[in-house]
């Protein structure tokens, strides 16, 4: 486990990788050009239609193979064992840390070799355009009527299976445990709040968002969070910092899903860091992820079955233990099908009650007012 | 005579054919290579630069990028560039120099040769973290400082300002410089400056009409190299800024791998750009180094 977990996704870890990936992205479309039909799919490929047709035909694919699924990710490490225990099918996941819009790359870059990935795991920002660029395949698992509509595709191409609030994580040894947004403004946090870029970070964009809408924003519209934190860049309480500044002492506040800091807490206390997080009461913003199957993936049935687990009792209790809410939580909740500890490491009932959802069309507008203004709004202006 | 030296014409051609066409063959892993991880790639981002996700034909993004934040991004990157390349390659000439003149102890000379070797090849990551280990928030030398006499290192020069970054650079352009700039200075020969001075020239004179000049365009050239170094570099400024610096690599990184949006025809048109202006200065500097050739050959 990695001291560096709490911003993952929120910044390459590795942006050397970048100039691997840019190489992928300018030489792959030459290489494809030049496989030709290598691509095209036998037509006897068999896709199980029930669990049991799933299992059995996964079995004898032997593997799934994921990418950006990091261990420490929402549980992710006991979901592979758990998996792997249950269905005798490999987990193999390349690129743990990879971004959403590296996954697409792959996908796009290893379409019709064994080394596709199977499933994906992309932020909601990106499910429009893996189905514009032709990535993802057509799959409704069995238990999709349990799931909330904006959690899955009306056209059936994806489902999300967990989603997360946004939370702010701080050292309690350094400073008090801010309870809402407008708390941060309090002099104490001056030049202690490390905020990673939201054009990169997902869980950094919904940072923005959810003080946004502590400010009187909504999901479509940022302009008050942007707002909210140029002021706090140009009273200089914002901090450049690196991946693990809370451990490095480089700040004392961050944000990220509350599901990344539960697996962290333990690490953090050794390094003498009492990691608190909280929901800000005045701005409860929330967001999936989602799973698709690739197109003609190497194994269908297995990465069939994989989404079917995610999504199953199992996988939900999984992804519950770390404060991931799953996608059928409403009605597993009604069952009393999670654990008392699953439960306790949710969100609690009235946190969930505020919370904002992103819509089908708020990716776009969000994305490009945050494109065009965060650098020189704020980005330009921290650690100056 | 005249026998042998046909034989051996003949021989020689015989030899020679083979010897050419093996030339060729020797070239081709080269040429592949060039071809598949050079010219390849830049033809595919010049034609991403132009077309969209759908591969229609659109100027958008290159027009996108010639103003707002992105010209702004371009003017910083080249500042940036243009000031760590001018005094990194100010110093690395003192230190070339310095490296020539002191021969003794030879042990010192091959000591700050081999670790300017090193430094110069130095960046990165762990470059950025070893500065911020030494100069961040809580770096050793911050702390120091702040410990002894009260000042905050930090504030005063943060790591992600500018001048931040120049120091960062500076830590590979100044031995970079040095290491490139040391064979020029010392294959300047002995016999110049000893017939000059014997043609009662002063050690100024000397200076100043012979080995300036000769040297003046191996260091523009070579200042012009520092330059495209500081200008690609991507994930020293990323980590010390934590992404918020606004560079161009910077700015590709976020169009090519972000987690929140992608945007690759901005990705390529940026990266056309970048290849346009580090062609511009390499021309420039194969211009250079020409002239410098006839003397330093």
């Amino acid at each position: 486990m990695s001291t560096t977990n709490t911003l993952r996704r929120s910044r390459p870890r590795n942006p050397g990788k970048l100039a691997i990936a840019a190489a992928m992205a300018l030489i792959v479309p030459l290489l494809a050009s030049c496989s030709g039909e290598s691509a095209a799919e036998p037509a006897d490929r068999k896709i199980g239609t029930t669990i049991e047709e799933l299992t059995e035909l996964a079995q004898e694919e032997g593997k799934v193979h994921l990418i950006a699924y990091p261990d420490d990710w929402a549980n992710y490490a006991a979901s592979f064992a758990a998996f792997e225990e249950k269905f005798g099918v490999e987990v193999e996941v390349s690129s743990p840390d990879a971004s959403s819009a590296e996954e697409l790359q792959a996908v796009e870059t290893l379409k019709g070799q064994s080394t596709q990935p199977d499933v994906l795991d992309i932020g909601y920002s990106f499910v429009d355009p893996a189905k514009e660029r032709g990535l993802v395949d057509h799959y409704v698992p069995t238990v999709a009527g349990e799931i909330p509509e904006n959690l899955k595709d009306p056209d059936g191409y994806w489902t999300g299976a967990y989603y997360g609030v946004l939370s702010i994580g701080v050292d309690a040894n350094v400073v008090d445990v801010p309870e809402t947004w407008a708390d941060l403004k309090d002099p104490q946090y001056k030049g202690k709040i490390a905020i990673g870029d939201p054009r990169a970070g997902a869980s950094q964009l919904a940072a923005v968002l959810a003080a946004a809408i502590a400010n009187g924003g909504s999901v479509e519209d940022i302009q008050p969070g942007i707002d909210f934190f140029t002021e706090l860049a140009d009273e200089g309480y914002l901090v450049a910092a690196s991946d693990g500044a809370l451990q490095t002492g480089e700040a004392a506040v961050t944000f990220d899903w509350n599901y990344n800091y539960s697996g962290v807490k333990e690490q953090m206390q050794r390094s003498g860091i009492d990691l608190q997080d909280v929901v800000p009461g005045d701005g409860v913003f929330g967001n999936f992820y989602a799973q698709p199957v690739t197109i003609d993936s190497p194994q269908p049935n297995a990465g069939r079955l994989w989404i079917e687990w995610l999504l199953s009792d199992e996988g939900a209790e999984i992804y519950a233990g770390s404060g991931a809410v799953p996608a059928r939580f409403d009605v597993l909740a009604e069952r009393g099908a999670l654990s008392q500890e699953a439960l306790d490491s949710l969100p609690s009932p009235e946190v969930l009650e505020d919370l904002h959802f992103p819509t089908a069309t708020s990716a776009e507008i969000v994305t490009a007012a945050i494109v065009e203004q965060w650098g020189s709004a704020v980005g330009n202006k921290i650690g100056q | 005579m005249t026998h042998v030296s046909a034989s051996d014409a003949s021989r020689s051609r015989r030899r020679g054919a083979p010897a050419a066409w093996l030339d060729v063959l020797g070239l081709l892993p080269y040429t592949v290579l060039i071809v598949m991880f050079l010219l390849l790639p830049v033809a595919a981002n010049a034609w991403r630069a132009v077309h969209n996700d759908a591969g229609q034909f659109t100027l958008d993004a290159l027009t996108s990028i010639i103003s707002g934040q992105y010209a702004g991004a371009f003017v910083n990157s080249i500042n940036l560039s243009v000031v760590s390349a001018v005094i990194g390659g100010l110093l690395g000439l003192v230190l070339a120099w310095a490296l020539t003149a002191v021969t003794r102890p030879a042990w010192l000379r091959n000591l700050l040769l081999s670790y300017s070797g090193v430094a110069s090849q130095l960046g990165g990551i762990p470059l950025a973290y070893a500065f911020i280990a030494l100069m961040g928030a809580q770096g050793l030398l911050t702390v120091a400082l702040r410990d002894t006499t009260g000042i905050s290192l930090n504030q005063i020069m943060p790591l992600s300002s500018f001048w931040g970054l120049v120091t960062v650079y500076l830590y590979f352009q100044v031995p970079l410089m040095a290491v490139l700039m040391f064979p020029s200075i010392a294959t300047m020969k002995e016999s110049w400056r000893e017939s000059a001075l014997t043609l009662g020239a002063s050690r100024l004179h000397y200076l100043r009409t012979v080995a300036v000049p000769i040297l003046t365009p191996v260091t523009l050239a070579t200042v012009l190299l520092l330059f495209a170094n500081a200008f690609s570099a991507y994930a020293t400024a990323y980590v010390l800024s934590g992404g918020s610096a606004n560079l161009v690599p910077i700015h590709i990184g976020f169009a090519i791998s972000s987690n929140v949006f992608v945007d690759r025809s901005l990705g390529a048109a940026l990266a056309t750009a970048m290849i346009l202006i580090v062609l511009l200065v390499l021309g420039l500097r194969t211009a250079l180094i020409r002239r410098t050739e006839r003397w330093l050959a």
